[in-house]
């Protein structure tokens, strides 16, 4: 499994790679979302993991996630990157079975546990995902994880966490402003990719 | 109405859609203003998307449990894809790329069939499928207790948001009929209004008259103390020869009165209002200390 994960590490999956996976998947294709899943699991897995802050119920939004995009495949965004479908079909079954569930109070109960230096998909960004949120002031990084992990409305994050609607409307406004500017240059480079090896079709 | 620059409230707006974080009428009518073709909002929404997406890869790297690629592949073998049934069953039936790079997890077994021959790999496939079965069967039975705890809870929820809505409804109607009656009486050409004010040693006591003396009618609306046991609250009309009694109010448990109340002849002239607290069978002369007084316009 480690010689795996290193091959993973030293061969990123691109944005390509998940698109042709997705158009093969779209063709019926098992054996496709059988790759995607090898080479994905590990970064939607720890996402689900962290919005639902126990196994079994990310196990199961897990199979959801898969499942979706067996059924699915045509759904791909082309709005978005291929990754970036990836984790915004991850977040919102996780976060639909968060709210089914009603456990948006346990959310945080993975996170001081989920340490793992394993990085198999795009390690780059991830690497600075975490630091361009860590960059933010401490307010706006509260506020947009308590929006991003558990998918409350801003009036019931103000009620969780006793503070303003208008000022939760602010810090998510803020930090969002200030994320895009820093996630733009990369993301406008793998959109220049993307566009340019015909996968915007 | 389209935009044409992007202002500090799109960017929230398209920020609080992309994040997920608006109440459903508000992201319904976000939606459809883009739908009406606003390209200054869907670019700002877009523009939040990627963001949002991007956060996702903030999260640590889990590896999943290795059974949950089996459940997965045999999920799909089992319910199909919806979408393009005829393609993935093609691709099944010829052996595909599914079958080739992808062995089905009994295939360790049958590679050992020829050491060990067939019977003893009849029975571990046996074991297997049985172990299967039986594990999807808690799945299922753990996923439907699940759902069944769910609808209940869903079920639980929209009743009492039912209930509440339907007190709300009520109470709007209430105070809306009750409007209607005041403002019925203020309209009157002949109305005469008076203002109730709590006295020294009921200073919390607050309410207002309205009279309709074409009708000799009085409606009496305020905030008072509970009427203790024994006891009633009057209300009186003053006139500068007489102090006429109209009638007991009738407090909720909360203390507040609204309620009609029929006027004597002989109060017509009357220039004051008297609230008072008589024993329970009423009285002829008021007992002072007044509770609430006010001049009658």
């Amino acid at each position: 499994m480690d010689q795996e994960i290193q091959a993973d590490h030293e061969f990123p999956l691109s944005n390509e790679a998940v698109l042709a996976l997705v158009r093969r998947i779209e063709g019926g294709d098992s054996s496709a979302l059988a790759t995607l899943y090898d080479k994905t699991n590990r970064l939607l897995f720890g996402l689900v993991l962290r919005i639902l802050g126990e196994r079994t119920s990310a196990e199961e939004a897990l199979l959801d996630v898969y499942t979706h995009i067996w059924k699915n495949p045509a759904s791909c965004d082309p709005a978005l990157l291929p990754l970036e479908w990836l984790t915004t079909i991850a977040r919102d079954r996780a976060v639909a079975r968060l709210h089914w569930s009603k456990q948006a109070k346990r959310r945080q109960s993975f996170k001081a546990a989920n340490r793992n230096s394993a990085m198999t998909v795009a390690p780059d960004r991830q690497e600075f995902a975490r630091f361009s949120i860590g960059s933010l002031v401490p307010a706006q990084q509260e506020i947009l994880e308590w929006a991003y992990y558990s998918g409350l409305s801003c009036s019931e994050i103000a009620a969780q966490i006793g503070k303003p609607v208008g000022a939760i409307k602010t810090h998510a406004r803020l930090g969002l402003n200030k994320l895009s500017d820093l996630f733009r240059p990369m993301i406008e480079r793998e959109v220049e990719a993307k566009t340019a090896t015909g996968g915007n079709q | 109405m389209k935009h044409e620059r992007a202002t500090e409230e799109i960017r929230e707006l398209a920020a609080l859609y992309a994040l997920g974080s608006m109440t459903q009428h508000e992201a319904r009518s976000f939606e459809i203003h883009m739908q009406e073709g606003c390209a200054i909002c869907e670019a700002e929404y877009h523009r939040f998307a990627h963001t949002i997406a991007a956060m996702g890869f903030a999260a640590e790297e889990v590896a999943a449990p290795d059974y949950i690629r089996d459940l997965l592949l045999a999920r799909i073998e089992r319910e199909g894809q919806s979408a393009v049934p005829a393609t993935a069953s093609s691709s099944k039936a010829e052996g595909g790329p599914a079958q080739e790079k992808y062995p089905p997890a009994a295939s360790p077994l049958l590679s050992s069939q020829t050491k060990r021959g067939m019977p003893l790999i009849l029975g571990w496939i046996c074991v297997g499928a049985v172990l299967m079965m039986a594990f999807w069967a808690f799945m299922s039975w753990r996923s439907a207790q699940e759902t069944k705890s769910q609808l209940k809870a869903q079920q639980a929820a929209a009743k009492a948001d039912m209930e509440e809505l339907q007190k709300q409804i009520s109470s709007q109607t209430d105070k809306s009929s009750r409007l209607g009656e005041i403002l019925a009486i203020a309209h009157q050409p002949e109305a005469r209004i008076g203002r109730l004010i709590g006295q020294s040693a009921t200073p919390s006591y607050a309410g207002a008259i309205f009279w309709d003396t074409k009708m000799n009618q009085v409606l009496v609306m305020g905030s008072f103390h509970p009427t203790p046991q024994g006891k009633v609250h009057q209300l009186w009309f003053f006139s500068p020869t007489a102090k006429i009694p109209v009638g007991s109010l009738m407090p909720d448990e909360s203390g507040r009165v609204f309620m009609t109340l029929s006027v004597p002849k002989e109060a017509a002239g009357a220039t004051a209002v008297v609230v008072t607290l008589e024993p329970d069978n009423g009285a002829q002369i008021p007992t002072q200390p007044y509770c609430a007084a006010g001049r009658i316009d």
